[in-house]
């Protein structure tokens, strides 16, 4: 095999290793593997087992619902046809993942809260192994996500994750974060003036709709945030403004 | 050759023992990391690491930078993974000798390549640019393989120490694929064994495997197993002392337990330096 082999080598595997073809379309392009042509195709196998793997590690809970609703057959399907439409790409594994939540959105016959719930879990994540920035950022979109679910998401997933149904049609509005000291990982419900608090820090405008708070209520609730770890301390000397980049 | 820095056995630092890890009393001589879960990223596991490092050395052994691949390196991820490399103090780099994306796609498994002299060529000069852009010295690892890749015209041994001496790297000397290989492609253990360029091994891998069906799967699963076990001896008694990492990587057990692992591998090893001292 000489150096143009090797990339008739890679040519030919790539489609195998996608479950586009077959080992024995390969060795015909590439002459027999002496192992036979059932060991050449357990490579396609592999692969298909270790992405999804990756889902099922980075979605516990929607796994966990649903093999409830549909059986382990379900979410072997459902994973089998992400990883088909979605190869993989980059040295971080969890990276192949990152497009499963709105993939979900897209398939019919999925409920919508399992599409919210891979958000959910997805969004952790991201906080989870956010890059570390300077103390005095808060750290929006990195390692401080604001989400808004129909359903009460955080309950549906420690609830799946135990095996057990919860009621969860309220809708939530939510900070999932990486605690800004502690770096524990954490989801803070939020209420008007804690929504107001977070836009104040980030320089927005009120909306309307929380014109009528008071500047007390939201001093407040900011300190409340900045108790959990949701936002760095205003008060420190260091603190700097961040600028808002995208709503 | 040996790993500067590393000596004795080691275990893997896994997401499951992250909470207990820091509070390890039993003799633990280093820790070994898969770089990829740290370059690039923050948070709770890499203020871990840096307060792991300051208590043990830290060997990083990567999966996913395809040495024997045929896409040029992610320059952005090997400049992380230098930086990383370098706060760790981590001196010499390993992976394994194998392929594991092609095309920008990801693959996320370490795949064979077809054992021949270019395969040989191709993955040494990219081994010696590897070297080069993270200027440490590096290993690559004996992977185990389900099957012989079209285009083989060498046996495995032959094709690993035709990359390791073209490259001028070390082996990191994985026993358990040497075992797994031989089982699965029907062929004497030691034979196989012997076959690999040992004499460049500077680091060895020790982990346990399963059946499935007919075929024995490195899943790094279960204790390590006997036969294992024989063929570490084996390479202690030729070679000596080598660090050793247990690795355990699926249904990872309590620390206690991996550690348990490590402490046989320890009393091998010792036994094998107290052999060597009296002769």
């Amino acid at each position: 095999m000489s150096a143009p082999e090797m990339t008739a080598f890679f040519a030919a595997m790539a489609p195998m290793l996608a479950g586009r073809i077959d080992a024995a379309q390969v060795e015909s392009r590439l002459g027999p593997s002496p192992s036979g042509t059932a060991a050449l195709g357990f490579y396609t196998e592999l692969v298909r087992r270790n992405l999804h793997k990756i889902v099922s590690d980075v979605f516990p809970a929607v796994r966990a619902i649903c093999r409830t609703d549909g059986g382990e057959a379900r979410w072997v399907q459902l994973a089998t046809e992400y990883a088909v439409a979605h190869p993989g790409t980059g040295a971080d594994p969890n990276h192949f993942a990152a497009r499963f939540p709105q993939w979900l959105v897209q398939q019919s016959g999925v409920p919508a809260v399992w599409a919210e719930l891979a958000d959910y879990e997805w969004t952790r994540l991201l906080a989870f192994h956010a890059p570390d920035v300077s103390a005095d950022i808060d750290g929006f979109d990195a390692r401080l996500f604001i989400r808004q679910y129909s359903s009460d998401i955080p309950r549906l997933a420690v609830a799946a994750l135990r095996g057990e149904v919860a009621a969860a049609e309220v809708p939530v509005l939510v900070a999932v974060f990486r605690h800004a000291r502690t770096a524990r990982l954490g989801t803070f419900r939020l209420g008007a003036a804690g929504l107001a608090a977070l836009a104040r820090r980030r320089g927005l405008p009120l909306p309307a709709s929380l014109g009528a708070l008071s500047d007390d209520a939201i001093v407040q609730a900011a300190d409340a945030l900045v108790e959990a770890g949701v936002l760095v301390s205003a008060r420190s000397p260091d603190h700097r403004s961040e600028p808002c980049t995208h709503d | 050759m040996q790993n500067a820095g590393i000596a004795g056995v080691g275990i893997g630092l896994r997401r499951e023992h992250y909470g207990e890890i820091l509070q390890c009393t039993r003799p633990l001589d280093f820790l070994e990391i898969v770089p990829e879960n740290f370059v690039g990223r923050g948070g709770a596991p890499l203020s871990l690491l840096r307060r792991c490092a300051e208590r043990w050395p830290i060997a990083a052994h990567g999966v996913s930078v395809s040495p024997g691949g045929g896409d040029a390196f992610d320059g952005d991820y090997l400049a992380g993974l230098g930086a990383l490399l370098g706060e760790c103090g981590v001196e010499r780099y390993t992976d394994h000798l194998c392929y594991a994306a092609i095309g920008g796609v990801a693959y996320y498994d370490l795949l064979p390549l077809p054992f021949c002299t270019a395969a040989a060529r191709h993955t040494a000069a990219r081994i010696v640019e590897l070297g080069d852009r993270l200027q440490r010295p590096i290993a690559v690892e004996n992977i185990s393989f389900y099957a012989t890749m079209p285009g083989s015209v060498q046996d495995e041994g032959d094709f690993v120490r035709e990359v390791i001496e073209r490259a001028d790297c070390g082996l990191l000397l994985d026993v358990n694929n040497v075992y797994v290989n031989a089982v699965n492609h029907g062929c004497d253990p030691l034979e196989m064994l012997w076959a690999l360029p040992t004499e460049r091994a500077v680091h060895i891998h020790l982990a346990g495997h399963i059946r499935e069906g007919e075929r024995l799967l490195d899943n790094h699963g279960a204790a390590v197993g006997d036969p294992v076990w024989a063929l570490y001896r084996a390479v202690m008694g030729r070679h000596g002392p080598i660090p050793t990492l247990v690795e355990w990587d699926t249904a990872i057990p309590a620390l206690d337990r991996v550690l348990d692992e490590a402490d046989k591998a320890r009393a091998i090893l010792q036994a094998c330096a107290l052999q060597r001292e009296v002769a």
